[in-house]
């Protein structure tokens, strides 16, 4: 008994040692079921880990048996397990792990032999359920107190190297998924096409991509203070505002020296996941290229439009000096021929400046000169300017407003031209009734429409309605010629100023015309 | 007396087509092609008004401006023209160029020969 005590004294403190020098369970527990103590006197031995999905059971013969005697203490063991963690554990869940297995020939043909010992103990620490330790014997009685005793001291260690060494797997597997983590934001960082660059709140640099060093001619060994960076006052205005305003900031530089270089910087508060500020984060991208094109377009339009005009302008000046007759006297037949002529080189060139509006809302070109405006004086103006062609179409033309002035940030040019297009197109449509120009002040917009009683647009055709060289139900003796483009104008217009424009209409009714400004009015 | 107008454009055809549509409302016309013989024009000519155009050769209209600006301040006497912009560039900042020393309208090409004369009678009479 002594030397019992002596040997399980031993025993565990090679546990402690076994444990310390292992990194993970598998390993460990095959070497506990083989140094199982034999004094034990038990034939079988096994360890269950569950996990998430089922469990692991490793099993340790210390001599032949017949299959049914390791089913048997399968059985039991599984069924131990399951009690104890009070959970349903099926043989499918379990992967079974042969730690020592007795020569297979020695197995075969044995006689029938039962399972009339079996004891387990559960490994327990701190009040944490592990898994469990069972083993068996064939022998009845073979677990005496002192026996079980000794196992349980033995189970106890066992317990507490198992949860000692999964801790240390979870720090691996932790270790591993963070080190995963690094390489591929590592790999993004690199890559990626963009330059970017984390400042903290000191200005100081906490992370640098290649692409951003080479943009800013940054070493490879410079760390710490923008300062050291040639653009660093443009860094710390940025970090100023985006720290002031706390929202993204952006801002174009050029970084050319011989060469042009367009630098756009994009740059956003950086939040760790508390939401407590860390600094910012730039982002600098090379549009060079994109500023060249934008160029290009700009040259473009200029190009086509002083190119067309100019022709345009002797055309219609010399036939407008023939038939105001300075050169001469001129017969009712050439003067008739010469107007023909006129006629079409004004809408030619309305074609022409129209054609040049859209182009510039495609090169996003078109400059708006916002002012404080009284949309009411403006719609007057507007509604002066038609009267007398409503009048010799024998119509009427309203204004409605719901105040006597209505102020407006917005430009004075470019609403006179969508208010132009819109009673146009009704004046052009309209055969008797009214026109109805309205303005009306609403919480935050301000609501402008032009309505008719004129022959309207069918439901097929609404949603068309603004779309380019859209030109449905006109007839002949519609008057001047349209370009098909002032509708898909007036939209480009109202969306520059923030705004929104839609119609409403019913075949032979009439047409309602509506857009929506903002009514915020600058401080 | 009958007023004076430089017309400067380098398109001959709309050159001539000015200067007849001028004098035959009464004006008295002298015509530039470039931006140096304005200049030239200006001073020898002392015209009343100037029809100037943008893209011109040797020195832009505005340009032209400017010079004689920078001239004025210089200490030379320069007079002082009132201008009309007759240009085909769609220029979308009009109404800063408006607001410019000098200039005093700003006409797209093609003009309403209307349009011009009317504003012509507007600054010279």
């Amino acid at each position: 008994m002594s030397n019992d005590k002596s040997l399980i004294t031993d025993i565990v403190k090679e546990v402690g040692n076994q444990a310390l020098s292992l990194t993970s369970c598998q390993p460990f527990v095959t070497w506990v079921l083989e140094n199982t103590p034999i004094v034990l006197e038990h034939d079988c031995a096994a360890i269950v880990i569950p996990d998430s999905s089922g469990a692991k059971l490793y099993l340790r013969l210390n001599q032949a048996l017949s299959d049914g005697y390791i089913q048997e203490f399968k059985l039991k063991t599984i069924e131990a397990i399951g009690a104890s963690m009070n959970r349903k554990f099926s043989e499918k869940d379990i992967e079974v792990v042969i730690c020592f297995h007795a020569d297979a020939s020695l197995q075969k043909g044995r006689q029938e032999e039962k399972v009339e010992a079996f004891y387990h103990t559960n490994l327990i620490v701190r009040g944490k359920n592990l898994g469990l330790f069972s083993i068996s014997s064939r022998k009845p009685d073979t677990f005496l107190v002192y026996r079980i005793n000794m196992f349980k001291i033995f189970a106890d260690q066992v317990a507490l190297a198992i949860d000692s060494l999964k801790a240390r797997e979870e720090v691996v597997r932790q270790s591993r998924i963070i080190e995963i983590e690094r390489i591929k934001m590592q790999t993004a960082f690199c890559g990626m096409a963009e330059g970017l660059v984390m400042l903290d709140e000191s200005n100081q640099i906490v992370l640098i991509n290649p692409v951003a060093r080479k943009m800013l001619g940054v070493e490879e060994d410079h760390s710490g203070n923008i300062l050291g960076v040639s653009l660093a006052p443009v860094f710390i205005s940025l970090s100023e505002q985006v720290i002031a305003e706390n929202r993204l900031v952006s801002r174009e530089i050029n970084l050319g020296k011989s060469i042009e270089m367009v630098v756009r910087l994009d740059a956003a508060p950086a939040m760790d996941t508390q939401n407590k500020r860390l600094g910012i984060v730039v982002l600098l991208r090379d549009i060079t290229k994109d500023k060249e094109i934008d160029r290009l377009k700009s040259e473009f339009i200029s190009t086509v439009s002083h190119e067309l005009r100019t022709p345009l302008t002797t055309i219609r000046e010399s036939v407008s000096q023939v038939l105001d007759g300075i050169l001469g006297p001129v017969t009712a037949q050439q003067t008739e021929f010469l107007s023909f002529c006129l006629e079409d080189v004004d809408r030619l060139t309305r074609l022409i400046n129209d054609l040049l509006d859209i182009s510039r809302f495609e090169a996003k070109k078109t400059e708006i000169h916002k002012e404080v405006l009284d949309m009411v004086g403006l719609v007057k103006g507007v509604h002066a300017s038609f009267i007398s062609r409503v009048a010799a179409k024998g119509l009427e033309i309203r204004t409605n407003f719901s105040k006597e002035k209505i102020q407006v940030y917005a430009d004075r040019d470019k609403l006179i031209q969508v208010f132009t297009n819109l009673v146009g197109n009704s004046l052009k449509f309209t055969e008797h009734g009214f026109i109805e120009i309205s303005v009306l002040e609403k919480a935050d917009v301000i609501v402008c429409s032009v309505r008719d009683t004129g022959r309207g647009i069918s439901e097929v055709d609404v949603p068309k309605t603004f779309s380019k060289f859209q030109q449905f139900s006109r007839t002949d003796d519609a008057g001047e010629k349209g370009t098909g483009l002032g509708l898909a104008i007036s939209k480009g217009i109202v969306e520059l100023h923030g705004g929104k424009i839609w119609v409403e209409s019913k075949l032979n009714e009439g047409s309602q015309f509506s857009f929506i400004l903002p009514a915020q009015i600058p401080g | 007396m009958q007023k004076k107008i430089l017309a400067v454009d380098d398109d001959p055809h709309i050159l001539l087509l000015v200067k007849t549509r001028l004098q035959a409302n009464g004006y008295q016309v002298v015509t530039a092609v470039d931006g140096e013989e304005c200049i030239q024009k200006l001073l020898s000519e002392k015209p009343d008004l100037l029809i100037l155009d943008v893209m011109l050769p040797k020195m832009d209209g505005y340009n032209v401006l400017i010079t004689l600006k920078e001239m004025r301040m210089l200490g030379k006497n320069i007079p002082k023209v009132p201008v009309i912009m007759l240009t085909a560039r769609g220029e979308p900042r009009i109404r800063e160029l408006i607001e410019k020393e000098d200039i005093k309208a700003y006409i797209l090409k093609p003009f309403y020969s209307k349009e011009l004369l009317e504003t012509i009678k507007k600054i010279i009479g």
